[in-house]
């Protein structure tokens, strides 16, 4: 069942030319399974929703891309390079990501510390000033989000 | 039997059939080509052309597909 939630109009948010409704952004990891996921962001009004670019893992071909479950027209997917150690490996993944048929936006991370997945703020830099001369609009993320 | 070469998937080593192309090499992976994009030795190659690239040994073909998290 979904909830209905009375939600509150806020001004619009515009970043780099495209304009959002919603200000919220939502992720799309640990939920219990795609369903909650899928009524949890709809009941949340968000526009933007966050997905992460990963490597196939081959041994897991079970394992289910998320695509399949966010319907394209209603949400602006909003492409992750998390799981990224260089500003390299960033930007490979973040035109990867583009190549999908994303959108011209990337949050951008690059890791600098895996237990505390702090970010290496140098190569994120760096990565943003390659992105950002291709064209992309990268957000990069200098602190942790949760 | 068919004669097989080695190819670099995702940094692992794997046999394919000799004159496999990209698409055929997703299929004998299991994987959905709509749901992946490929990098075939560090260049993007688009999903219409997947059946047309054959590979050939030591290619290294890199994977990428969307999951939750972000």
């Amino acid at each position: 069942m979904t909830t209905a939630v009375e939600l509150a109009q806020d001004t619009p948010l515009t970043i780099g030319g495209r304009t959002f409704q919603s200000r919220l952004m939502v992720g799309t990891g640990k939920y219990r399974d795609n369903d909650t996921m899928v009524r949890a962001i709809e009941a949340s009004g968000a526009d933007i929703v966050t997905v992460a670019v990963r490597r196939v893992n081959l041994d897991r071909t079970k394992e289910e891309g998320i695509l399949y479950h966010l319907e394209p027209k209603k949400y602006f997917l909003l492409a992750n390079t998390a799981g990224c150690f260089t500003a390299e490996d960033a930007v490979r993944y973040a035109r990867l990501a583009r190549e999908a048929g994303f959108n011209e936006f990337v949050k951008l991370e690059v890791i600098g510390d895996q237990e505390t997945l702090l970010p290496d703020v140098q190569g994120l830099l760096e990565a943003a000033r390659t992105l950002v001369r291709e064209g992309s609009r990268s957000s990069p993320t200098p602190t942790k989000t949760w | 039997m068919t004669e097989t070469i080695d190819v670099v998937v995702n940094g692992e080593r794997r046999p394919v059939a000799r004159d496999a192309t990209l698409l055929e090499l997703l299929r004998s992976l299991a994987l959905d080509p709509r749901a992946v994009v490929v990098e075939h030795n560090r260049r993007i190659v688009r999903r219409p052309a997947l059946g047309d690239v054959r590979v050939a040994e030591g290619d290294a073909i890199e994977l990428v597909h969307f999951v939750g998290g972000g």
